[in-house]
């Protein structure tokens, strides 16, 4: 297997294939069983792949599989190759799986929609190109699947195309990629010029090689920008939350769970450059932070469930890039996966709930369903529970782990304790208002018409399967990460820094990877973030346990400006609209209304002289054969007269 | 010297019965003249050690495309129908392109004049020679010039039919 | 021996005799016969040259250009017939459909 790693991404590519090329005529059987099933196959294969590789290198050596060269070019070329190390498959897992788990979830919530086979073609997609910017093994393989999943997202973004806001919604997320992508495409030729590949191994020598300096911030930074795009960091943020225009399953496996890390798995995986660069590292963990707590207040004052959890999402990226900027890597990745497991469920869960209102978003107009809809209800009050950082929950150790090492870092001293500040406010923000979407939707009273109370059912089985494994895994998940203070204790390793150690890359003059956090700072954390979580959690439930939206409107007469800047999203959008589209379209229609008339005139013009030309030679086109063969024949006679 | 005098009296027939079927008005006099030109022609072949080719030049030439030609004219009756006089001024363009052309042949050929004989002295061209040489070295465009008059054979007969074999198809689609 | 220039320069005054018939007339047979003309002027080119180089390759081209002039004659004429079926002439003047 270790050697057929293409398998991986090909069998859901295979899967797009089929569903896209016959899904419209074969039915929608077998399209949930080819999409489901490829989906599911990749994982196997995937988990297998581990497997051997567990048993074949036992010190997380790096394994290429080369396929095939794919070009070379003046001694600078790449290949079309696959490696799996420990960070890929741990990404690969979470990728393949929480992936799958989410196609089943589609075969229920998708079933009335028109292109069923459509929807799943493209999910396949996704996981394929997912599979390739994992699995790549190299900068360049890796943004081809970089890209295949940028495609994607703008392919299920716009999935509703006869509305409005769908399609533009994935017009703007697809320019607003672009924007980080080209920070990526730098980054690369930087990397072509100076160190003459793009392979991950050779790019980590060269630059240690070369040594810190100016040529590794720049490609940092830039790298940083691609994963600002991608990962919706500010100031490029803004995609996302419109995204939510596309199916719920897919914000949930697309714009939660793994496409949106991307970036962070792209500052992980770089982590030797970026840990020679602490210029670069500041930069993010300070937007990070920022992007945290910015976004963390917005989804405060959201009523719409899926835009509450859009916010969330771009939060607790920002506390990933905290974690991968204040250089405690292992901290980011535990913090991507259990939010794979909390946000996958808690997107999942908000499409039962909009499943049973029958399309209704607006928790404004919900309340009340923890009767009418159990299973979903639980499965959503444990991911709220481990997404809030509630002691033993997932979230509770990996969010602790970010912050402590924001507090412990030995890279940068006063800036990590400003991000560590922010941070834990983004923390109470995040505990604050994922229990008032919680108790706005399932507490008190129904708010919603009488047809919609009558209409509420519990999803069907393919749909509350996954979320009861996704539930499970939000639970126990943070196990893979128990702290080192408790650890000692208790005698439990911590088992993801133990596997990702081989990652982080020991060089010379370098700070380690991983570093150990102080026990002291670590409890104080601790114990402020549980006292957060409670709080967030006893200040939500007071004011929306049972008296519904009132606090809300309180809220607005008390504090109109606040209240209204936060649920206006501070006016960025329309900030970028001022400054960055209506100058770009004003200059464009200069373009237009004067390049144009130069360009076309000038082209007339060319044009006016051929048609002119074009009517003097016509005469000789008589139409009448002797006229060629004269012409022919003189033809000859001035042939021979200049040429022999 | 025979040889000389063969070629002169032979040369200025093939001259004047080319000239006669270009100019003569009646299409079966053009057609009987260019049967005489042929003839010299083959004559010019036999001076020119290819009696093989003149025997060909004779059969099929004299024979066979010029009883087709004599053939097509009875079928359409051109004998009795009237050319329309040429324009004036393509009969001018014509003569002065035709006049340049062969001056200008002519005055490279004669710039560029092989006047003695430099080939070797046995240029054998009998029916052996050329048989040997077509069924081995040119065995492949020999089949192909099959298959050129075999298509050939065919298009003529489409062409010619009374009624097309398209319009009749769709005829009998209509029907 | 006959010089060979002699050969080629009947060959070209033939040649030149038909380009004089294919130019001036109007009656597709005499046209046609003008081709046949300066086919054989070639020929003779041909011959004469295969002489001077001793060599059967030339004797070759005129063998295949006799084929082929006996498929254009066929084809050729079988136009003319339908020409003339369709139009009642088979003066080429009348055929210039293909003008502006």
């Amino acid at each position: 297997m270790l050697d057929k790693l293409a398998l991986i991404p090909l069998m859901p590519f295979l899967g797009f294939l089929l569903n896209g090329l016959f899904g419209r005529r074969l039915g929608k059987t077998f399209v949930s069983i080819v999409g489901v099933g490829t989906a599911f196959a990749s994982a196997i294969l995937g988990s297998y792949a581990t497997w051997e590789y567990v048993h074949t290198f036992h010190d997380g050596e790096r394994h290429v599989d080369v396929v095939y060269q794919w070009f070379l070019s003046g001694g600078v070329g790449t290949d079309i190759a696959f490696q799996l190390d420990p960070l890929s498959i741990v990404m690969l897992m979470v990728v393949t799986w929480v992936g799958s788990l989410i196609h089943l979830y589609s075969v229920g919530y998708m079933h009335e929609e028109d292109g069923y086979f459509r929807y799943f073609s493209y999910l396949n997609l996704f996981l394929a190109m997912m599979l390739i910017l994992i699995l790549g093994s190299s900068y360049l393989f890796a943004f081809v699947g970089w890209e295949g999943v940028g495609l994607c997202s703008y392919l299920l973004i716009g999935y509703y195309y006869q509305t409005d806001f769908a399609p533009a919604a994935g017009k703007k997320a697809f320019v607003v990629n672009r924007i980080g992508d080209f920070g990526f495409l730098l980054a690369m030729f930087l990397m072509f010029m100076a160190f003459g590949s793009v392979d991950f191994g050779a790019v980590e020598k060269g630059a240690i090689g070369v040594g810190p300096g100016a040529l590794v911030t720049g490609i940092c930074v830039l790298m940083f920008v691609g994963a600002c795009g991608k990962s919706a960091q500010m100031p490029l943020y803004v995609w996302l939350p419109d995204a939510m225009a596309g199916p719920t399953p897919v914000s949930a496996l697309i714009h939660a769970a793994t496409m949106v890390t991307a970036g962070v798995y792209l500052v992980v995986r770089s982590n030797v450059l970026f840990r020679m660069s602490p210029t670069a590292m500041a930069i993010v963990a300070f937007i990070g932070a920022l992007t945290a707590l910015f976004a963390a207040t917005i989804g405060v004052a959201q009523n719409d469930i899926k835009k509450v959890l859009a916010y969330s999402t771009v939060s607790q990226l920002g506390f990933m890039f905290i974690a991968a900027g204040v250089g405690a890597y292992v901290a980011a990745i535990f913090h991507l996966v259990t939010h794979a497991f909390f946000k996958a469920c808690l997107f999942l869960g908000s499409g039962s709930v909009i499943h049973a209102m029958g399309g209704e978003q607006d928790i404004r107009k919900m309340g009340g369903l923890r009767k009418h809809i159990p299973v979903t209800h639980w499965t959503f009050a444990i991911a709220t529970f481990a997404i809030a950082g509630f002691p033993l929950a997932a979230g509770f150790f990996s969010k602790d782990e970010i912050l402590a090492s924001a507090l412990a870092t030995p890279y940068f001293a006063s800036l990590g304790k400003v991000v560590w500040a922010m941070g834990t406010v983004a923390a109470l923000f995040t505990a604050f208002y994922m229990y008032r979407l919680y108790y706005l939707t399932f507490a008190g009273e129904f708010r919603g018409t009488h047809e919609q109370e009558h209409h509420l059912h519990e999803s069907p089985k393919t749909m509350t399967i996954p979320l009861i494994v996704l539930a499970s895994l939000s639970a126990v998940g943070g196990l893979i990460g128990i702290p080192h203070l408790l650890g000692h204790s208790l005698h439990i390793p911590h088992v993801l820094e133990h596997w990702l150690e081989p990652v982080l890359t020991k060089v010379a003059g370098l700070r380690d990877g991983a570093f150990a956090v102080a026990e002291q700072p670590e409890i104080i954390v601790m114990a402020g973030s549980t006292i957060l979580a409670l709080a967030g959690w006893w200040f939500a439930k007071s004011k929306y346990a049972t008296r519904g939206t009132a606090a809300d409107e309180a809220f607005h007469e008390n504090m109109p400006g606040l209240a209204s800047t936060w649920e206006n999203k501070y006016w960025v959008d329309e900030l970028y609209d001022a400054i960055v589209v209506k100058p770009l379209h004003g200059f464009s229609t200069i373009c237009w209304k004067v390049f144009d008339a130069i360009i076309d005139g000038l082209l007339s013009l060319a044009a006016y002289f051929i048609a002119a030309l074009g009517d003097i030679i016509r005469f000789f086109q008589t139409g009448n054969v002797r006229n060629y063969a004269l012409m022919l024949f003189l033809g000859v006679v001035v042939f021979i007269w200049v040429y022999v | 010297m025979f040889e000389y005098l063969i070629f002169f009296t032979f040369a200025a027939i093939a001259v004047i019965f080319s000239a006669i079927v270009v100019i003569h008005r009646n299409p079966v006099v053009s057609a009987l003249a260019l049967v005489v030109s042929f003839f010299s022609l083959a004559v010019m072949y036999v001076l020119l050690d290819a009696p093989f080719m003149a025997a060909l030049q004779v059969i099929v030439y004299a024979g066979a495309i010029m009883v087709l030609f004599l053939f097509v004219i009875m079928l359409l009756n051109l004998a009795h129908t009237e050319e329309p006089i040429t324009r004036p001024i393509q009969q001018f363009l014509g003569i002065t392109a035709a006049a340049s052309f062969a001056i200008t042949i002519i005055y490279y050929l004669c710039k560029a004049a092989v006047l003695h004989t430099g080939g070797p002295a046995e240029f054998v061209s009998d029916a052996r020679a050329i048989g040997v040489s077509m069924f081995e070295a040119y065995i492949f465009p020999f089949e192909a010039v099959s298959i050129l008059l075999l298509a050939a054979i065919v298009g003529a007969l489409i062409l010619s039919q009374r009624t097309s074999a398209i319009t009749e198809a769709k005829d009998g689609g209509a029907r | 021996m006959i010089p060979t220039s002699w050969f080629l320069i009947l060959g070209a005054i033939l040649f030149s005799l038909g380009v004089l018939g294919v130019l001036t007339r109007r009656n597709g047979i005499t046209i046609f016969m003008s081709i046949e003309l300066m086919v054989n002027a070639v020929n003779l080119t041909f011959i004469a040259y295969a002489r001077e180089l001793g060599s059967l390759h030339g004797l070759m081209w005129v063998f295949f250009i006799m084929a082929v002039a006996a498929a254009e004659a066929a084809v050729g004429l079988a136009i003319f017939i339908a020409l003339y079926r369709h139009r009642e002439t088979i003066d080429v003047d009348e055929a210039n459909l293909m003008h502006w």
